[in-house]
């Protein structure tokens, strides 16, 4: 057979075979082919090529031509003892059973037996190194043998075949492990994937480098990794301790914040590792890290705020606790609990420590506190004051907690909080306030708006007899004098302009209906924004100072007019003098004289209060005083205390004393035989329905001068008897020169009152 | 001059203090006035205004013992005469409605009174 048409065809078929992997690069097509070809060349029906599965011992019909369609890619072969391919793969040579029937090496599989394979060759398939393959097995229907040549053309063909096989089979592989890394590092989008040099320069800027570094792969590569380290990293040399170490190591964690292009910071979470090659050699770094800045912020804010709120907590004053919503226990409680009650949290925290809590408040506030916990249980914020009793040293202390609840994620709430707040000491001041606005003797209130009252103190309803409820809004209106009421009104309306309330009125006294004199101011209290928010007023009873101001201001007028008055009375009295004096020393002498009888009187007067009143005795016994050494010669008759009008002292004054120094110059106290002798009477209900004093002197056993000489003492006497007693005081007077001596008679109205005692209200 | 001005003029003096209205009376008589009075009392100066039926012109003690002048005053000014009060008090207890009489304060200055009641009379 072997002609030399049949070895055109053989080396023809070498050479499509070679055209045709040339052109395809799938194994299977390519085994395929290889067994039409081979059973065209060999003019075989069938051929197949067996694949070495050694994990099952078994060969795989991975290729073949002319079998049934349920054998290529599943029949597989046993590889045991008894098989032709087993043997043919152990001795690596090709094996040949020319007929099967007087073959007694081997078994044969039954599909072969199916098909009517009678004869076969078995040649191996080598890969490069001599490592098996498989097995290229030609088929024959019919009895044949196969030549020397057909085996030799077998053999070249299987050795073709294997470094084609193996060029595949290692591309295929190749292909896949790449398909894999391109996957992995296009989907790494949340990681930073770095390849460096040796010399750490980069050369490949990978998976989400560019997304989370910011700089492109171009203007990465070539750089050197430490461009991604902070600036603090840096300068301490943490990006070479880090390579070092994967050198020394193979990996060195990288857990830290690096940079971005644009200076913001990123947090990886990954490791640099050495890229070394299997002789050891370091070929370049490796540095891969997720972006974990989000987590990192986040568990960062989470601690800070979680510290914040403990240091909070702890600096506070205020209480701070949180109770399970259920048992009611204490889950939390900060140090200012230890201030405030003076137990240690431990002890507080020990127990039922709910019910230990309760114990510790004062039993009439227990229920409240209870009833407040229920409330925010149920879901309400609750504000509530309680007392505590501290077991420490007993003191009671006042508590304000302001409670809410904490609601899981379903809407349950799980979780109590609260914050205590230690009112103590404003309590204790509020108290003292409270007692000091009580005690003091001004009315006091509380006002909004314009002047409607919020609170009035017991002082107020002590005194108008208006409760504070009656008082509130305008009640109070009511205990003020009708009168006055517009002028009050007026001056709140003013009072938000001015910024204060000031106004005098009457407000009634409800046990005697009397009216007395208040003094009325309120002081504006302002919020931050210097807004009234309401009105502090006070009302003083003003009354006995207006009414002492008013007769001060009576009395001074008084005086002045008086003092006035009486500088005229001086002048004249000057005058007259003059006129009726001889020369300058007797001018002197009388003026003197008179001038001291005045000062007697305004000295009586001056010591007087409003209501009292100089009595005619005192009168005549001081004038009479002035006089020394002449009280034997005289004889004084008459009631005491006979009260003068203040208005009449004076002048009745003057006539007197020009009466006594007639009587001294002249008459009865200037003679050694003369007497004087003055009377007085009351009468009750004299002219006028008046009570009139009448005044009787008499001068007796007086030498007089001889009738029509001038008068003794320029007459003054008789003119302030005659005509100025009767022009100012209304008197009555007579005055004669009787033969042995003067005869004075002078009656006049005097003070209704009797005595000054009775007088106070006259 | 004042003597001259007051001359023959019949002044009504209302003065309750009698050295003060007797001096006043002597000083208006020596500059030729008439003198109306002196009364010392409230009743007696409105009797005296009702009865005379010729009045030139009056000096007013404002306060009478306590009493004031003013009712006096009123039935002088329904008159049309003139008026100098004097008093021992400030300006301001005149009511308002006497705002354009004269006005002298004691101590009073005889000299200076006749001048004011000869200036009311011929104003």
């Amino acid at each position: 057979m072997a002609d030399q048409d049949e070895f055109a065809r053989r080396q023809r078929v070498l050479s499509e075979f070679g055209d045709f992997v040339l052109d395809h690069d799938d194994l299977d097509d390519i085994l395929n082919e290889a067994c039409r070809l081979i059973a065209l060349a060999l003019d075989a029906d069938l051929a197949k090529v067996i694949e070495i599965d050694r994990d099952s011992d078994t060969g795989l019909v991975r290729a073949g031509v002319g079998w049934r369609a349920d054998i290529v890619g599943r029949e597989r072969v046993s590889l045991s003892d008894r098989s032709s391919e087993a043997f043919a793969i152990e001795r690596t040579e090709p094996v040949i059973t020319n007929d099967i029937m007087h073959e007694e090496r081997f078994t044969f599989p039954s599909f072969l037996l199916d098909h009517g394979v009678v004869a076969l060759v078995n040649v191996p398939i080598l890969l490069p190194g001599r490592i098996p393959y498989g097995i290229l097995q030609v088929d024959a229907r019919i009895p044949r043998a196969f030549d020397q040549e057909d085996v030799e053309f077998l053999k070249t063909y299987a050795m073709v075949l294997g470094p084609v096989i193996d060029r595949l089979k290692t591309a295929a592989a190749l292909k896949e492990t790449d398909e894999r890394l391109r996957l992995i590092v296009e989907n790494a989008r949340a990681y930073v994937m770095v390849v460096s040099d040796a010399d750490d320069r980069i050369t490949d800027w990978l998976a989400g480098s560019e997304k989370i570094l910011g700089w492109s792969p171009a203007e990465a590569i070539g750089k050197t990794t430490d461009m991604i380290f902070t600036n603090e990293d840096r300068s301490e040399g943490i990006p070479a301790r880090e390579l070092s170490g994967a050198r020394e190591r193979g990996t060195a964690p990288n857990v830290r914040w690096h940079q971005r292009q644009d200076g913001t910071p990123v947090f990886l979470d990954g490791q640099t590792i050495a890229l070394k090659d299997r002789a050891g050699r370091l070929r370049g770094y490796l540095k891969i890290g997720q972006d974990v800045t989000d987590r990192v912020r986040a568990e960062t804010a989470l601690r800070e705020s979680e510290e914040r709120f403990r240091q909070f907590g702890e600096a506070s004053r205020d209480i701070l606790w949180m109770r399970d919503a259920e048992t009611l226990q204490w889950q939390y409680l900060t140090p200012a609990f230890e201030t405030v009650y003076g137990l240690s949290r431990d002890e507080a925290l020990s127990g039922d420590n709910f019910r230990a809590w309760l114990d510790l408040i004062v039993p009439e506030d227990r229920d409240r506190a209870i009833e407040a916990i229920e409330q925010v249980r149920a879901g309400s914020h609750v504000v509530f004051d309680y007392r505590i009793r501290r077991p420490l040293d007993g003191a009671i202390r006042w508590l304000r907690n302001t409670d809410f609840p904490i609601a899981d994620a379903s809407g349950k709430v799980s979780v109590i909080g609260g914050v205590g707040h230690d009112l103590t000491e404003l309590r204790e001041a509020e108290q003292r306030l409270q007692v000091l606005l009580e005690g003091i003797p001004q009315l006091v209130w509380r006002a909004v708006g314009a002047g409607e009252w919020t609170w009035s103190s017991p002082q107020w309803t002590a005194y108008t007899g208006l409760s504070s409820g009656e008082s509130a809004g305008l009640g109070w209106l009511e205990a003020f004098h009708p009168h006055d009421r517009d002028a009050v009104r007026r001056a709140w309306e003013g009072a938000h302009r001015t910024g204060g309330l000031d106004v005098e009125a009457r407000i009634c006294h409800a046990e005697n209906r009397d009216y007395r004199w208040f003094q009325t101011r309120a002081s504006p209290v302002r919020d931050a924004g210097g807004t009234i928010v309401e009105w502090l007023g006070t009302s003083t009873d003003i009354d006995d100072i207006r009414d002492l101001q008013e007769r001060q201001r009576i009395l001074v007028a008084e005086l002045q007019h008086r003092t006035r008055n009486l500088m005229g009375v001086v002048r004249s009295m000057a005058d007259k003098t003059a006129r009726a004096s001889a020369d300058l020393p007797d001018f002197r002498a009388r003026f003197r004289d008179r001038l001291e009888s005045l000062s007697r009187v305004q000295s009586l007067l001056s010591r007087l209060n409003e209501h009292d009143r100089v009595s005619f005795d005192e009168l005549v016994g001081a004038e009479l005083a002035a006089l020394d050494g002449t009280a034997d010669r005289v004889s004084l008759e008459g009631p005491g205390g006979v009260r003068l009008r203040s208005s009449t002292v004076q002048t009745l004054a003057m006539a007197l004393h020009e009466l006594a120094t007639n009587a001294v110059k002249y008459g009865a106290l200037g003679q050694p035989q003369g007497q004087l002798r003055i009377r007085w009477s009351l009468e009750p209900n004299g002219p006028g329905d008046r009570p009139w004093l009448h005044i009787d002197w008499r001068e007796r056993g007086v030498v007089m001068p001889p009738a029509g000489s001038a008068p003794a003492g320029g007459g003054q006497g008789r003119e302030l008897i005659e005509r100025a007693l009767p022009y100012q005081l209304k008197a009555r007077t007579s005055f004669e020169l009787g033969a042995d001596g003067v005869h004075c008679t002078i009656g006049l109205p005097v003070s209704a009152t009797r005595n000054a005692k009775e007088t106070e209200h006259g | 001059m004042a003597e001259c001005a007051l001359s023959g003029c019949r002044i009504l003096v209302v003065e309750d203090e009698y050295l003060l209205a007797d001096e006043l009376q002597a000083e208006l008589e020596d500059a030729g006035a008439v003198v109306i009075g002196p009364v010392g009392d409230l009743a007696g100066a409105t009797a005296l205004i009702r009865a005379e039926r010729r009045i030139d012109g009056a000096i007013l003690d404002a306060n009478l013992t306590g009493e004031m002048v003013f009712p006096a005053a009123d039935l002088l000014i329904e008159r049309g005469i003139p008026i100098v009060f004097t008093t021992g008090y400030d300006a301001s207890i005149l009511p308002s409605r006497f705002e354009g009489a004269s006005l002298c304060e004691k101590p009073i200055n005889m000299k200076r009174i006749i001048d004011a009641i000869g200036q009311a009379l011929h104003r």
